[in-house]
């Protein structure tokens, strides 16, 4: 599989789940595994660009395919878009779910601006979404901080929605 | 958790029912977010795994 930009070849047991082949075999500690239940979303990458909980698949299922984790977004020491607003609204503490939200955040802004609905979307015919807090705090409830954070992480969401 | 067999099938949904018959034990799986949680609490202990991601299935009919 390719991960972030690089071709890999590991040669492991079909039950390796896709986070354990980026952590383990891959030597990408950056997604975190938090409950390895797919609830707490710390474990989130980009596969394609679509946001998944890489604890709850298997590796062997995205032979092929282009995943993108934590590591794979900043280009050199220029953070990506998203890490900046992170850092710069205060959207961490402790940094344990922190590479799970940004990865989360990025598609999201990719979903809402591609004009996917959520729970929350009132037209789910509308062309296009707005992101209030309410709908950044719906589409990030994949995601937990236990730090309890979610005021910074919805500010640095919402200064994207706005740019 | 148990150790299984694992098969990627593409084209039509037929191919998916041909890979899994007669195979004792197998399972399709396409987001496996629930079905590899189960998996992992060895609630379900599938022999076979047929991956459909691949499938031409792009449209609602």
């Amino acid at each position: 599989m390719t991960v972030n930009g690089e071709t890999k070849s590991v040669s492991i047991d079909p039950r390796t789940s896709l986070l354990d082949a980026l952590r383990e075999y891959m030597g990408l500690t950056g997604s975190k595994k938090g409950c390895d239940h797919g609830q707490c979303g710390a474990c989130t990458v980009l596969v394609d660009g679509r946001r998944i909980n890489s604890c709850l698949t298997f590796a062997v299922m995205y032979q092929g395919q282009k995943v993108t984790t934590i590591e794979g977004l900043a280009n050199g020491d220029q953070l990506h878009a998203v890490q900046q607003a992170f850092v710069k609204h205060d959207g961490f503490q402790c940094g344990y779910c922190t590479p799970g939200q940004i990865c989360s955040a990025v598609a999201m802004l990719a979903e809402a601006k591609a004009g996917c609905a959520s729970a929350v979307t009132a037209d789910l015919a509308a062309a296009n979404v707005t992101l209030t807090d309410e709908e950044i705090r719906e589409r990030m409830s994949g995601n937990l901080c236990r730090c309890g954070a979610y005021p910074g992480i919805v500010e640095a969401i919402r200064s994207l929605a706005e740019a | 958790m148990k150790l299984f067999t694992y098969a990627k099938v593409a084209g039509g949904a037929s191919n998916a029912l041909a890979e899994a018959k007669g195979k004792t034990g197998s399972h399709h799986i396409a987001g496996g977010t629930n079905l590899i949680d189960l998996m992992k609490e060895n609630v379900m202990a599938p022999a076979h795994l047929v991956d459909i991601n691949a499938l031409e299935l792009n449209q609602i009919e």
